[in-house]
């Protein structure tokens, strides 16, 4: 049998995926969204990690001529990267024990 | 401009890529916030600290990892951390009995020290070369050498502190034997539990230590104490300075290695390991032997012109190797 390599999706990242299924949105904005999971610090890092997995891509915002700053970062969710949203909470209610499962 | 500096900062010390990903959008947020107030401008930087700070723990990561899975490194890395491991089994005994000879059997508190000291220095010398000796060998990626190069500087910084922390948390332990070195501490009395002999010469020791301290109650095995003390102070410094040392001659082991590969050449380059420490600590004590005889004890003279000989050789290595080398095609 062929080996099928499986995406490796974590629940931070699953999370930003489906804060990200709504539109575009800048880093700053998922963490607001977040409610206090994501973080300042880290959250570009798990946006750079998922950017490299093809699970997101970025572009810098437009800015108007003789703007002075750094462009901000805008991240959507590609298509590939919310199949394995749509498969990872597939997977996690499949395998999720009801109350009576777990009794045996 | 708000951030500016940070922006500087992160560009020189990062990979274009990772400065990109990471840091620029964090910067960004810190300028577009900085307009709403103090507050989210305070909150703004200390994300994008964070964000640089991530950052560079992760190409650190990446560059220890590339480090080790470099086919021609790695075979010059690896058997050297097992040298360097080596090296340190045999030294650690060896220290803990010179010490017991000289010690009495109930510092048991020296002996731990002892063991833990050599084993921490074991563990995170060659992690601080490592990075240096891939980018001096000319394999490292753009901008691994800055990553090296903090990384060696975070190891040595914590080394150092952790020195310091060890030897402020042990001065009183220093103190007491010093005092009892005055005392002449009977070995009956001597072999007695550490707890058992402070618990009945502590009135004593308070009393003589204040004397030890001061110059004119010093007795001759009092200041050989003390000056025994100051020595592995500086002993422990210097062989921090011999991360120098083993990077350039991993470097030359590299060097020549992508020309000679061979079996042999792997082991060659843990015998050079050995062979820095081995030479350390014989220059060392041909050094002691040496000055002794000159009445000169201060440390400055004793420890580290070994360790300085050690780098200018390693130098020498190195430089020889590049140009011994022929270019690879």
């Amino acid at each position: 049998m062929d080996k099928i390599a499986l995406p490796s999706v974590s629940a931070t990242e699953s999370f930003v995926l489906a804060l990200l299924r709504d539109g575009e949105k800048y880093g700053l904005e998922l963490v607001e969204a977040s409610g206090g999971r994501l973080k300042r610090g880290t959250i570009y890092v798990t946006l750079g990690r998922m950017e490299r997995k093809g699970f997101v891509t970025s572009r810098q915002e437009a800015q108007a001529a003789g703007a002075l700053g750094l462009p901000r970062r805008l991240y959507t969710a590609t298509a590939y990267g919310l199949k394995v949203l749509e498969a990872y909470q597939l997977l996690r209610e499949a395998l999720a024990l009801r109350p009576a499962e777990a009794q045996g | 401009m708000t951030g500016r500096g940070l922006e500087r900062f992160g560009r020189a010390i990062l990979r274009a890529s990772t400065f990109e990903t990471i840091v620029a959008p964090a910067i960004a947020d810190l300028q577009y916030e900085s307009r709403s107030g103090r507050w989210a401008s305070v909150r703004a930087y200390a994300g994008a600290w964070r964000g640089l700070a991530a950052a560079v723990a992760l190409e650190l990561g990446s560059d220890c990892r590339d480090t080790l899975r470099h086919s021609q490194l790695g075979a010059a890395v690896l058997p050297s951390l097992l040298a360097l491991g080596l090296s340190f089994a045999i030294v650690s005994p060896w220290g803990i009995w010179l010490d017991l000879g000289r010690l009495r059997p109930w510092h048991h508190d020296v002996v731990l020290l002892a063991l833990l000291i050599p084993g921490v220095l074991a563990s995170t010398l060659p992690l601080a070369a490592m990075p240096v000796a891939r980018v001096l060998a000319g394999a490292g990626t753009p901008g691994s050498m800055r990553s090296a190069v903090l990384l060696a500087a975070a190891v040595v910084s914590t080394l150092t502190i952790a020195d310091w922390l060890l030897a402020d948390r042990t001065s009183d332990l220093q103190r007491e034997l010093t005092t009892a070195s005055i005392m002449s501490v009977r070995t009956s009395e001597a072999r007695r539990p550490l707890w058992e002999l402070r618990e009945r010469f502590q009135p004593r020791f308070e009393h003589i230590a204040g004397r030890a301290d001061d110059p004119r109650w010093r007795t001759a095995r009092a200041a050989a104490e003390l000056r025994r003390s100051r020595i592995e102070r500086h002993t422990r410094a210097a062989l921090l300075f011999t991360v120098v040392a083993y990077a350039l001659l991993g470097a030359a082991g590299a060097t020549r290695l992508r020309h000679q590969a061979g079996r042999r050449e792997p082991w060659r380059s843990a015998l050079g390991a050995v062979l820095i420490f081995a030479s350390f600590a014989a220059m060392r004590v041909v050094f002691q032997r040496v000055l002794y005889v000159q009445t000169i004890f201060g440390p400055l003279v004793l420890v580290w012109p070994p360790a300085v000989l050690l780098v200018l050789v390693a130098i020498l290595a190195a430089l020889r190797a590049r140009r011994v080398s022929p270019k690879p095609t």
